[in-house]
This record gives C-alpha cells, structure tokens and sequence, in this order.
C-alpha cells in the first residue's frame, strides 16, 4: 500500500508548490523508466481493480481544499493516470494507444482549468509527445492498424484513420494554450515571454503538423495557421528548435498549396535559424528549400557541394537545373522520369509534380531562348530600327525535335527516323505537349503566349506572321530585353503584391488589435506566382 | 559474446540491401536516404552561433544561370533541325 500512498502525497505536495517540473517528471509513462513505476502498476493490479475505491483514495490523498492547487478536473485525471498504470499493457500497442489517448485527454481537460491548469502544461506536452510518437509507430504498422479497422469499421468513425485522431486530441490542448485570455497585452508577460499557456503553442501546434503530413491530411494544418496568425505572442520569442521546426512545416504547407515565394521564405528562415550540426532537419529542409527555389528560377549554388546534408541532394537537383539552363526539354523529362533513377523519391518527398509542372515552364523559356540564339542574325547595320524577331515555325521544330528524341526516333544520315517498333508509348506527362501528341503551330504560339503573360518574355506576338517580336531590345540587348531572368520577374511580382515580407501564419511582430481573415487555400496560378 | 557485432552485421546488410538500386549515390547520402522523417530536435535551445557553417554563407544561390554556349550536343542537334526548317522557308 506504501507506495502509491507516498506517490499520491507526493503529487499533492507538487501542487502545493504549483511545481510544474516535479509533476511531469512524476507523471511520466513511456519506457524506460525507474523501476518504482513498476512497482506502482503492481501494486495497482493487485489491490485497486476497483475504479470507484482508487476514485475514492485519490479523493482522500489529494483533496481539493481552497488553496492546496487542487481541482476536480486534475482528481479525474489522476485517477485516470493511475488507471493506465493498473491495466497498460505494452506489447498490445493499439490498445497502448487508445489508453494512452484517453489519458492525454483527461491530462487536457485539466490543463483548460483557467486558475490552476497550468501546472499541469508541461505533462500535457510530455504526454502528447509520447502519444504522438506512438501514433507514428503506428502509422507504419499497417499489420496492426488493418485490426483496428476491422473492430471500428461497425462503429462508423466517419473514415478517420489513426493517425488523424491523435492529431485532433492534440490540437485540443494545442487550442487551450493558445486561446487563453492574458492579463497582458498580446500573450506577452512582463518579463518579454510569451505569458502563461501561451508558451505551449509551438510545442503543441508541432506535434499536430507532424502528425498531419504523417497521415497526408494538410489541409486540416490550415486551420492551425489560421488560429496562430490571429492570437499567437511572435515566433521570434520561442526556442530556437520549435521556430524552426514550425517554419519547416509552414514552409512545406505552403509549397503544398503553390505560395511558392513564401514557401521559400518560410524554409529560408529554417534553414538559417537551424543548428549546424543537425544534418537530419537540415536535409529536410533543403529538399523544400531546393524544390521552391528551382520553381521561382533560383538553383543552388557550389556552396552547398561542401555541406554534409547536401549530399545525394545536389545529384538528384542539379540534372533538373542544367536541363533548365539549357532549354533541354528531354534532358528535363529525363532528370525527373524513371531513367533517374530518383523518380519514386521525388514522388514521395511530394515534389515530383510541382517540380514537373512549374519547372516545365522555365525550360520552354530556355528552349525559345535558345533557339533564338541559334537563328537571331544581328543586324549589319547598327542604326535599323526592326525589332529583333524569334519565328514560331523555328520554336516548333525544336519542340518537334525534343518530342522525337523523347519517342526514341534516332538520326540517320541526317534524317530523324523512328524505332523500329513504332515510336515508344509515352504517358500524358513524359511528352512534351502531351503523351505522343506531336506539337503543331498553335500549340507552340499558346506557350509562347503564356510565357509572355507571366513576364518570361517581353515584347509580342504577331500571329499573322508568326513571330514574336522583342520590344527594347535597342537599350538592352535582344536577349536581356527578350528573355528576363525568372527569378527577378517573380520577385518583383511578389514585391508588388506585397508577398515579400507577410506570411500567413507566421507571427512577426506583435499583434495590434483584431486580426483579419487570411485565406490561405491554394488557387492554381502561373508558376511561381506563390 | 555479445550480440552487438551480429546485429551491428544485420543493420548494414538491411543498408545495402534497401540503396543497392541506388548505386550512384554517396554513402553519407545512402546512410541518410533511410530517414526520411523530420526528427525531433535533441536540444530545445541554441545561439546564433550555434547555426553558423563554414565557408561562403552569402552566396547560396544562382538568380542568372542563362547559357549561351551553343557548342554542345542538344544545340548541335537543334542547329540540323533548323537548317532544314530554314531551306524549306528559301523554297
């Protein structure tokens, strides 16, 4: 009987003192632990199979008095923790899990007690890391979770899967945190800290991020944004691991839904703000980072050849950007097909389709540029006043060629002439119109038309003659008055729209008044326009 | 003796195992490859020159990378292309 009498007397002591570090280090449940927990669910197991009597003790031990700190909500949760203890079972992960689940949910009810909850905060968050990481363990047992489907299948849980579930209970504790009225201005106490809860946000809002791309459902981290940007204390007063893990996720959130220029922002600021030799996160981060870079027509520089997490990431990249460069439409389709060999990798680390899809855009740019460069006779005499012209019949036969080259034609004495056996069957996005599509004259004047819309090309199109014509190119050269650098086309839109400097969801400076709606879901828009 | 070296064993051959279609890549790289996951971070808390890396830090991206050298194989192949398209207007 001794020991979860001095356990309890403990706990009662801690409240007391309102000693929040005591209390978690107390509450703990993951293994290992000292062997006194052992002790504890043993002597639970064999004395208090009665919930209604340990219900009692607990009432007994911890009495809530005026002004010993205690409250109902906690009484329940103690019980609830005792509980665990008697019944846990660690081989039986599912059934772990949903004990441990109730857990964190009584842990959080009582965390929302306006005048005392707090003491219990850094439990809270202990806990629901254990739960989340549990729940991640989970996620990759397909073995034990295809059991639980079975059992919940009845039960119509309306098709939440696991995962989901503990990131919604951690989202509850998540919005007590940071819904709770201040005294002071902001969430801010007078010591420059965020004040009271509100220092559990980020901790919180990152387990539930974490889960959320686990199980793919980042739409639902939309609203966790929403909430942060209209009464979250700034980013800047948190510990350096949670800004950055916060800005990670942000980052991808936001690459996600195509705001690529904040995205890039977002995972800027990550990877500057990341310690040095956290290779892991660093890594992660660079593969966003590199992605929404190459998408604005930024590519990664030599510096990065000497930084250890940029190993393998460069070899994937660098294909893609050459291709790029070059207006190399095959050579484009190829770095990101399966001849690279880093197809299914670029799938699963989700940028395979913007990658394709908005990078395609650039290498037509190069592809128009080039061949310019190839056909543009400089005029002999230097005062003609003609404007310097590419033809659209010349842009087709380059896209024609690529298209080709993609289908396996070879050159024979100069001719190109199809395989053998017929032209090789391309899927929709391997051509370069689509699938086996061979491109014709309206379809090249269409592209060119839309690189012309979105500032990758300056002048006009004449349709009647088929040529696009480039305007000032007297002060700056054809090709600089033609063909602009991306990157200074889509940052000087942003700069113009105002994306440079806010980003949703991401608290800066301190908060004047109300804060307005934002929406922040995804429209599909020209490349980089994010 | 212990069963760490057994073990130890069993880990690398899952390693070659799971980056033998990936011979290309460096092994620092491969090591890598298998975590996918975001980890936690193992200290809360750092300073600014806890982030600081060596070398050049200003100059992490390329903004003009336009190539006009028109001397290798894919402009080459563009160039026959357009000499025919090029006779065909003379017609």
């Amino acid at each position: 009987m001794a020991i979860l009498e001095g356990f309890l007397k403990s706990i009662a002591g801690f409240l007391q003192t309102k000693n929040a570090g005591e209390l978690k280090h107390y509450l703990r449940v993951e293994p290992p632990l000292p062997d006194e927990f052992m002790q504890l669910a043993k002597e639970l197991k064999s004395s208090w199979q009665n919930s209604a009597s340990l219900e009692a003790y607990v009432e007994k031990l911890i009495p809530e008095t005026d002004d010993g700190g205690v409250w109902t909500g906690f009484q329940v949760f103690m019980k609830e923790y005792l509980e665990f203890w008697r019944d846990v079972n660690f081989d039986d992960l599912l059934e772990t899990h949903s004990q441990l689940s109730a857990l964190v949910n009584a842990c959080i009810t009582a965390l929302s007690n306006p005048t005392y909850g707090i003491v219990v905060l850094p439990t809270v968050i202990q806990l629901s890391g254990n739960l989340a990481k549990l729940g991640v363990m989970l996620d990759s047992r397909p073995d034990l979770l295809r059991k639980l489907r079975k059992t919940t299948d009845d039960q119509a849980e309306g098709g939440k899967t696991l995962v989901e579930g503990t990131a919604e209970s951690i989202q509850r504790a998540f919005t007590v945190c940071l819904t709770e009225r201040s005294s002071n201005r902001n969430g801010i106490g007078r010591d420059g800290q965020p004040e009271g809860k509100k220092i559990g946000i980020y901790s919180l809002a990152n387990m539930v991020l974490k889960l959320l791309f686990q199980c793919r459902k980042t739409k639902l981290a939309n609203q966790i944004f929403m909430n942060i940007t209209q009464n979250s204390p700034p980013l800047a007063l948190y510990p350096a691991s949670q800004r950055v893990t916060y800005l990670y996720y942000l980052g991808r959130f936001l690459f996600d839904n195509n705001h690529f220029f904040r995205a890039q922002l977002c995972l800027q600021s990550a990877y500057d703000q990341c310690h040095a030799r956290c290779i892991n996160q660093r890594r992660n981060i660079l593969i966003y980072l590199f992605s929404a870079n190459m998408i604005l027509g930024r590519f990664p520089s030599r510096t990065f050849m000497s930084r250890p997490e940029a190993a393998g990431l460069l070899e994937k990249f660098v294909p893609i950007s050459k291709a790029i460069r070059r207006g190399d439409m095959v050579a484009f389709k190829h770095a990101l097909g399966p001849e690279s060999g880093n197809q299914e990798w670029f799938f699963r680390r989700g940028v395979f389709l913007p990658l394709l899809s908005r990078c395609e855009v650039l290498v037509w740019r190069s592809l128009a540029r080039r061949v310019f460069l190839l056909t543009y006779q400089f005029p002999t005499d230097p005062q003609s006043r003609k404007a310097p012209t590419l033809d659209v019949t010349d842009v087709l036969a380059a896209a024609k060629y690529c298209q080709k080259t993609l289908e396996g034609w070879t050159r024979q004495s100069n001719n190109l002439v199809p395989p053998p056996g017929g032209p090789k069957k391309l899927r929709a996005q391997e051509g370069v119109i689509f699938g086996n599509k061979m491109p014709n004259a309206v379809e090249i004047e269409a592209v060119l038309a839309s690189l012309l819309q979105q500032g990758f090309l300056h002048g006009f199109i004449s349709h009647n003659q088929e040529k696009f014509a480039i305007l000032g190119a007297k002060q700056r050269g054809p090709l600089k008055a033609g063909f602009p650098e991306v990157w200074e086309v889509l940052k000087a839109r942003a700069e113009r729209e105002g994306r440079n400097s806010e980003v949703p969801g991401w608290v800066q400076n301190e908060r004047k008044g109300g804060g307005g709606v934002i929406n922040l879901s995804g429209i599909a828009r020209p490349v980089g326009s994010g | 003796m212990s069963a760490a070296p057994s073990a130890g064993a069993a880990a690398n051959k899952a390693t070659q195992d799971k980056t033998a279609d990936a011979a290309k890549d460096v092994k620092p790289a491969a090591a890598l490859e298998e975590d996918d996951e975001f980890e936690d971070f193992p200290v809360e808390n750092w300073t600014k020159e806890d982030t600081e890396v060596p070398g050049d830090n200003t100059h992490l991206w390329e903004e003009s990378w336009d190539d006009d050298d028109t001397s290798e194989d894919f402009s080459a192949q563009l160039k026959e292309e357009l000499k025919k398209v090029e006779a065909s207007k003379k017609r």
